[in-house]
């Protein structure tokens, strides 16, 4: 890049001469900037066969952001969207619309889950 | 946003007066702090469809983490996102069944890695976990330091000096998560797929989306469409990223991606 900007580099890598991909954070190159992860707790209603419940975390942004959600279940966290591996009911998906992030979760039995998710308000999908 | 705190833009843009979509940085957020990309082999036997692994957290505590995985044997090159959601195939392996990445708290502290294949003969699929330093859960815990240098900024209300590494909004320690690419691409009917040349030249980091009017579904994921319920999928190589609506191709879909500067492989 030229010889201008911010550039940091790691211990023993000499900012004024490393490439961009050597560089820890350069004004080049736009960080994926987000918001502290919030939680979202979910309780699923038992319907006969397994049991279901939503919910959705709202935001205020121009447009559709980058979220990246966790769900912590049955003592394992999961990145979403996911199917559980043990061919139970088990699975948790989300979409996100102009205003909020929606979570679907389907469990065996009735059950309160954790949704940890990231929010970036400067990065956006859409 | 408050005027105090670091902010950095790009060349040709006002710092002053940049919005934080303008921005490359500021202190008011925090950045994905990558700590490491661990490796796990996992391989189904002759015979069998199912296989998994474990593989060790290198934290001691919950990461952010981002999975991926590729099938070696039958289509090498090709990553896509380590979760499964609901599909029974890849658009070009069809004998893959799913795939799924469990992290297990402590004493466990780790990853468990499962994959499920139809095909024959002994199959090998490799996942790559790109960890971050930050937790989901907001319960991090202290990691052997490199030593009190660098360059540290600490969000509104944390004390720099004292702050541990998920704490910091950004540390020299480990590196930032840099977006290369935020952009679209359109699988135009009766095509389902679409391609996109990223131009880097070794296999990124990437998250893409499928957009349904004006909602962005996360992929691999089921979506609704039209009252159907479809599933889309997405994969990068080193040179291409590909995307698949795995629609009826009667519409004509639009897939918007992040593709990010640092290397899953």
């Amino acid at each position: 890049m030229a010889d201008y900007g911010t550039k940091i580099s790691s211990p023993g890598v000499s900012v004024l001469t490393a490439a961009d991909s050597q560089l820890r954070l350069t004004s080049k190159r736009k960080c994926l900037k987000v918001a502290a992860p919030q939680q979202t707790d979910i309780t699923t209603v038992f319907g006969g066969l397994f049991a279901t419940g939503s919910g959705s975390l709202g935001f205020s942004l121009a447009f559709i952001p980058v979220v990246i959600p966790f769900i912590n279940y049955a003592g394992a966290i999961y990145i979403m969207p996911f199917v559980n591996l043990d061919l139970s009911f088990t699975q948790a998906y989300h979409f996100v619309d102009s205003n909020s992030v929606n979570f679907d979760v389907t469990t065996d039995a009735a059950a309160t889950v954790n949704i940890y998710t990231y929010l970036s308000e400067t990065e956006r999908v859409i | 946003m408050a005027d105090y705190g670091t902010k950095i833009s790009p060349v040709s843009t006002n710092v002053l007066s940049a919005v934080g979509s303008d921005l490359v940085y500021s202190s008011r957020w925090s950045n994905f702090k990558l700590h490491s990309v661990i490796t796990k082999t996992v391989s189904i036997p002759d015979g069998d469809t199912g296989a998994f692994d474990l593989v060790d957290n290198p934290i001691p505590y919950a990461p952010m983490h981002l999975p991926f995985c590729e099938s070696t044997t039958t289509i090498p090159g090709k990553w896509r996102f380590g979760t499964m959601a609901g599909t029974l195939f890849m658009p070009d392996d069809l004998d893959w069944a799913s795939v799924g990445v469990r992290y297990r708290p402590a004493p466990d502290n780790d990853f468990l890695l499962f994959v499920s294949h139809f095909g024959a003969g002994i199959r090998t699929f490799t996942f790559k976990i790109a960890i971050f330093v930050d937790s989901p859960q907001s319960a991090g815990a202290a990691i052997p330091s490199v030593g009190d240098f660098g360059t540290k900024t600490a969000g509104p209300g944390l004390n720099v000096l004292t702050a541990l590494d998920y704490q910091l909004a950004m540390t020299s320690k480990y590196q930032s998560l840099t977006v290369a690419t935020d952009t679209s691409v359109t699988a135009v009917a009766p095509s389902t797929q679409a391609t996109y040349a990223h131009g880097l030249g070794y296999v990124p980091i990437f998250l893409p989306y499928i957009r349904v009017g004006s909602v962005a579904y996360p992929i691999p994921s089921n979506f609704e469409d039209h009252s159907v319920i479809h599933h889309a999928e997405g994969w990068i190589s080193n040179t291409t990223l590909y995307v698949d609506s795995a629609c009826d191709g009667s519409t004509s879909h639009t897939f918007d991606f992040l593709i990010f500067n640092e290397r899953l492989v």
